[in-house]
């Protein structure tokens, strides 16, 4: 189904950097969706993202661009999903490609897709994270996203203690 | 930007992916980690459940709010504790008794047959204290049945959950109890364990020392020492002996309520393996007391069976031969059906394994008329696997299990699983070439265990294998004891 004629829309992000979008990849984001159908009269002033970088909102637009068309996930759908979750981490091949991104840029898509409400993308990222931490030791996950061990020594030995089960698996 | 300065909410999303091993993990990294999943329902659920062994959840409890998941969760976690479970028993990789006994595991309980007493071990008390003190069997025993008797053979059908022990000692049965397993699992003895069911008295040719089977409705006794004694079918459920079949056979096996096969010598190195159908048109059963059980007349050998195969097993050459004074010869297992054969050569052992169900193919594929008796089909054509067993010692003893096979030698022993591939393949190698006696390579071995000693007994389960043993102790005495391992 094609779109008819193309309105293209205006965004401006924490770095001024700005885009000129397709407004149907746009609101793949239900912020910016949401925003715009309040807005009822073409505007030329861009839409200001204070949360989100240039370099970051690029890659949130190559997802959107890539995911154009697909039908967004409504209200009801999420519920049931939460509700019958099985666990799976899979994620698609194209989607897989396009997360594979330093950890820094993991995080701040992540914080980008939640921000702009793009469920889909925020799935992606999390699934990841999820990837990134099954199988791992504890040891090894404080390593992985360099986190401080904040336990006293008592409540460490405590908190092995309580998951000594889970240990060789 | 890094994790740590990410939303809870984020974390707990990403979180949420994760099945209850990778939780555990996570909260031991840090207060952040441990308050996020210290803090959600779903996490305390799923590392929950997980530790209870629970891969899915109850359908009962899909409909539930994770709030009532949890709690049931815990109540059915709690109800569970004493009892053990298989991740359990599996940690103990084995579990030692200094003395012998006979027992089958079922319902979470193994029964247990020792001396002159039978009973049933619920494995919490085989667990625990393994690596520590030993207490007997004896003490952590329920008692079912004991008195002067002497308890010697113990059958169970899980399908049935139908326990018949026997007592006597060899040549001297005189009596057999039956139990419904579930209610000695429970604590309350069934009333029909004090009601003998069948007496041996009016037996003229009482058996020897027994094997047996229950299937169905019917219980079969039969020989394997002396070779010639009878072999036994009763309706277990009414005590009557339905059929004797005499003559002198290695094996008498039950492969379904209207089949059995025996095995028998027809010369020197040959034996003769034939499948009868039990005419059940003939057999009259006729609703007595036990008191007058003497005087029914039971059907002799010819009448009530009719010959429907047979395939004599020729050797591998003239100077190798069928063992037979060797205990085992022959084991068949009616569960999951398999038929092995052991058949010891001079050189080396090989075992044969037949399934039931593709036995029953070529039979009723030969089978045209009812009325016509069939023409034998030829040992050859049988659907058979035959492996050579490759070890130091010859094998001494067989339990089969479903698909599986257990086999003891060379103080170990070990189990192999035939899959439908290796049957398959195996078939087709001994069809293209049925002269050649062993040409296929062993089925895969699920399992080795060195036992470090004489295997005297061996029982496999769905789970467990039970092995009797004798091994050299601590002072160089040799005792008896009884292994149960984990397959």
């Amino acid at each position: 189904m094609a779109a008819p004629a193309t309105q293209q829309i205006k965004i401006r992000c924490n770095d001024e950097k700005e885009f000129t979008v397709d407004r149907d990849v746009l609101e793949r984001s239900v912020l910016i969706k949401n925003m715009l159908e309040d807005v009822t009269e073409q505007q030329d002033a861009p839409i200001p993202l204070p949360n989100v970088s240039g370099p970051v909102m690029a890659k949130v637009l190559e997802y959107c661009t890539h995911h154009r068309g697909e039908p967004l996930p409504s209200a009801d759908t999420e519920q049931s999903q939460d509700e019958t979750r099985k666990r799976t981490t899979d994620i698609s091949e194209w989607d897989q490609k396009f997360i594979t991104v330093d950890q820094e840029m993991l995080f701040e898509i992540i914080l980008a897709a939640n921000y702009l409400d793009i469920k889909s993308l925020l799935d992606v990222g999390c699934k990841t994270v999820a990837n990134m931490i099954k199988g791992k030791t504890p040891e090894e996950i404080r390593k992985l996203f360099n986190i401080v061990n904040d336990f006293t020594p008592e409540e460490e030995a405590q908190i092995k203690k309580e998951n000594e089960w889970a240990e060789d698996r | 930007m890094s994790l740590q300065l990410c939303p809870p909410e984020i974390i707990a999303k990403a979180l949420g992916y994760l099945d209850g091993y990778s939780l555990a993990k996570c909260r031991q990294v840090c207060r952040f980690f441990s308050g996020i999943i210290k803090g959600g329902t779903q996490f305390q659920y799923t590392i929950e459940s997980c530790k209870a062994g629970m891969v899915d959840a109850p359908e009962t409890f899909l409909e539930l709010s994770t709030w009532e998941r949890l709690d049931k969760l815990r109540e059915f976690v709690a109800q569970r504790q004493g009892l053990v479970t298989k991740e359990q028993l599996s940690q103990d990789a084995v579990v030692t008794f200094p003395e012998s006994f006979r027992g089958v595991y079922h319902s979470g309980v193994f029964v247990v047959l020792y001396e002159n007493q039978v009973g049933v071990v619920h494995p919490t008390d085989l667990i625990g204290n393994n690596s520590k003190e030993k207490r007997a069997v004896e003490e952590r025993r329920i008692h079912i049945a004991t008195g002067d008797r002497h308890w010697n053979a113990v059958c169970v059908d899980r399908d049935q959950d139908l326990m018949i022990i026997l007592d006597g000692s060899y040549h001297n049965y005189e009596q057999g109890l039956r139990f419904d397993l579930l209610s000695i699992t429970s604590g309350a003895v069934h009333p029909l364990a004090s009601l003998p069911f069948i007496s041996w008295n009016d037996i003229p040719e009482r058996p020897g020392s027994l094997v047996y089977q229950i299937l169905e409705d019917l219980f079969v006794v039969s020989e394997y020492i002396a070779w010639k004694g009878p072999a036994l079918i009763f309706n277990w459920k009414t005590g009557h002996r339905l059929i004797e079949f005499t003559g002198e056979t290695q094996a008498f096996v039950l492969l379904n309520s209207k089949h059995f096969l025996t095995c028998t010598w027809v010369s020197k190195d040959q034996c003769e393996l034939q499948v009868h159908e039990i005419d059940t048109s003939k057999l009259v059963i006729r609703l007595s007391l036990p008191r007058i059980l003497k005087k029914r007349a039971y059907f002799k050998q010819d009448e009530p069976r009719m010959q429907l195969c047979n395939g004599a097993l020729p050797l591998p050459s003239s100077s190798s031969t069928l063992n037979r004074q060797c205990p085992y010869p022959f084991y068949a297992s009616s569960e999951d059906a398999i038929i092995a054969l052991w058949i010891q050569n001079s050189t080396s052992d090989s075992i044969t394994i037949i399934r039931h169900s593709d036995l029953f193919d070529i039979i009723h594929t030969s089978k045209s008329s009812v009325n016509v008796k069939p023409a034998p089909i030829p040992w050859g054509t049988w659907p058979q696997a035959t492996f050579l067993f490759r070890g130091q010692t010859k094998p001494r003893r067989m339990s089969a299990y479903g698909r599986r096979l257990a086999i003891a030698a060379d103080k170990e022993v070990k189990v192999v699983e035939f899959d439908n591939r290796w049957l398959k393949e195996s078939y087709a190698t001994r069809q293209a070439n049925p002269a050649s006696f062993t040409t296929v390579p062993p089925p895969s071995c699920v399992q080795r265990i060195y036992v470090g000693g004489q295997v005297n007994d061996i029982i496999l389960d769905e789970d467990f294998v039970v092995v009797v043993a004798v091994v050299m102790g601590d002072r160089g005495l040799s005792t008896d004891k009884t292994f149960i391992f984990r397959v």
